[in-house]
């Protein structure tokens, strides 16, 4: 594993290989753990595993906006191009609002376990696209502050259904991803400011669609949007995009930068910045 | 829910163009010319056909192959279905490929070292992608044969 940490220009390793699936096709990993783009799932799952092979990765992610600061790591498994598996862990800095409110915490952790499968369909072959269901079980650790935001749990479960096809031709032979989704949730600001809100109490049918296009064999350029659920009547919460630029140098690293506009968050508007992450697959 | 989504997201805009594009490239220029015409896919074809040699996870299906032929066959065949002056008389996809149960992996390993002989030939990103494009919907008539 060292080389995948620390093997920025190093080539494949005899002896390690990852799966046969094609590079790129395991996308990187999404802010709570599943594989996918950065802030939204794909249906594809992680590493490179194919039938009757396994593959996962690990990854670490740091996002910055003008008031807010979040970092997430976490890995995964993946069996037979089938099943996924994931835990997570989150972590944001509030800072700003701590000391602009009085709060009694100035970060809040959450826990992710995932679960992801392939229900049909491939991402590349035949005619139907490759569609997953996935559930992501969520645990604030830090309730204190989203107790007092108005949030009633702190733990709850996001349902997701997502398709996504990768047309190899796309646009003049460069392929095109498209991924389309939904997601049931009540998760405040990803769960991080809890689950269900004074304003509502129930999950939301949340829309979540990427797309992205391969530059080259390694690199993706995309899109991202993800509607958010809008519980708390302290703070209204916005929908989230991004544009990412996702590198993957060989089947065993991908590095991914994206410009991040997460609009209002907890009564601070205008948060954009960057996010950054490191991802190793194995 | 509320929505700081612009009017025209790109994700239609997208798909629109994906339903319109296309086979032939940016000049009109036909996916046989820009894998470098006979020449160019002859170089290919046989690039292909060593690497799979070299790649243990499917060297053992070619072990007991005429090359020359596989190469003949494969260089009318990519000739023929990239609009080049060919003709292709060898077997149907789940002939030639009867009894040696090609699993998904497999498959995969072979399109990785083919896209590895079409960099190493210098057929740039979008050719390589068009040509990749006319050969995976063969799949399903050359796995589990
Ligand atoms: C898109 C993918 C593929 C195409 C277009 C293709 C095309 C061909 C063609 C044209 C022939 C010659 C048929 C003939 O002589 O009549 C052939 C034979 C053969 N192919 Fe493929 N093939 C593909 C995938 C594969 C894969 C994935 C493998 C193995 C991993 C494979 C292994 C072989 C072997 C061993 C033969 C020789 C069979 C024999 O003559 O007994 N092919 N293929």
């Amino acid at each position: 594993m060292g080389v995948v940490l620390f093997g920025i220009a190093l080539p494949p390793v005899q002896g390690f290989d990852t799966g046969s699936r094609l590079l790129a096709t395991g996308g990187i990993t999404q802010i709570e753990g599943a594989a996918g783009g950065g802030l939204v799932p794909w249906a594809v799952l992680s590493g490179y595993g194919q039938k009757d092979e396994w593959g996962g990765d690990l990854f670490v992610t740091y996002a910055r906006t003008d008031d807010y600061a979040l970092g997430a790591a976490g890995v995964s498994v993946a069996f037979g191009n089938r099943v996924e598996f994931s835990l997570s862990t989150q972590l944001l800095d509030i800072d700003d609002l701590a000391d602009d409110l009085g709060l009694p915490d100035d970060t809040l952790r959450q826990e992710i376990v995932g679960v992801k499968a392939r229900l049909l369909g491939d991402l590349i072959y035949g005619v139907v696209p490759q569609f997953s269901a996935g559930l992501q079980y969520k645990h604030n650790a830090d309730f204190d502050v989203p107790a007092l935001t108005g949030a009633r749990d702190d733990d709850d479960i996001d349902f997701y259904l997502n398709a996504s096809r990768l047309w190899l031709s796309g646009i003049y032979g460069y392929p095109v991803l498209v991924n389309v989704g939904l997601r049931f949730s009540r998760a405040n600001q990803l769960g991080l400011l809890g689950f269900g809100g004074d304003k509502d109490g129930s999950r939301d049918t949340l829309f979540e669609a990427s797309a992205g296009i391969l530059l080259r064999r390694d690199l993706l350029l995309g899109y991202e949007y993800r509607q958010k659920p809008d519980n708390l009547s302290f703070a209204a919460e916005d929908d989230w995009q991004d544009a990412f630029l996702a590198w993957f140098p060989n089947k065993y690293l991908s590095l991914t930068g994206a410009w991040i506009d997460l609009g209002s968050v907890a009564g601070k508007s205008g948060q954009d910045g960057f996010y950054f992450s490191v991802e190793g697959t194995y | 829910m509320r929505s700081s989504m612009l009017p025209c997201t790109p994700l239609p805009v997208l798909l629109l163009v994906v339903a319109c594009a296309a086979t032939p490239g940016p000049g009109g220029r036909s996916l046989y010319e820009d894998l470098g015409g006979q020449p160019g896919v002859e170089r290919l074809v046989t690039a292909t056909v060593r690497l799979a040699h070299s790649d243990k996870r499917i060297s053992f299906l070619f072990e007991k192959m005429n090359d020359a032929e596989l190469i003949r066959q494969l260089q009318d065949q990519i000739c023929y279905l990239s609009g080049g002056p060919c003709e292709y008389k060898g077997r149907s996809m789940s002939e030639a490929h009867s009894g040696m149960d090609i699993n998904e992996a497999e498959f995969d390993a072979f399109v990785e070292r083919l896209t590895d002989a079409m960099v190493g030939t210098g057929i740039p990103h979008s050719a390589r992608n068009r040509l990749l494009s006319l050969l995976a919907p063969m799949r399903e008539e050359i796995i589990h044969q």
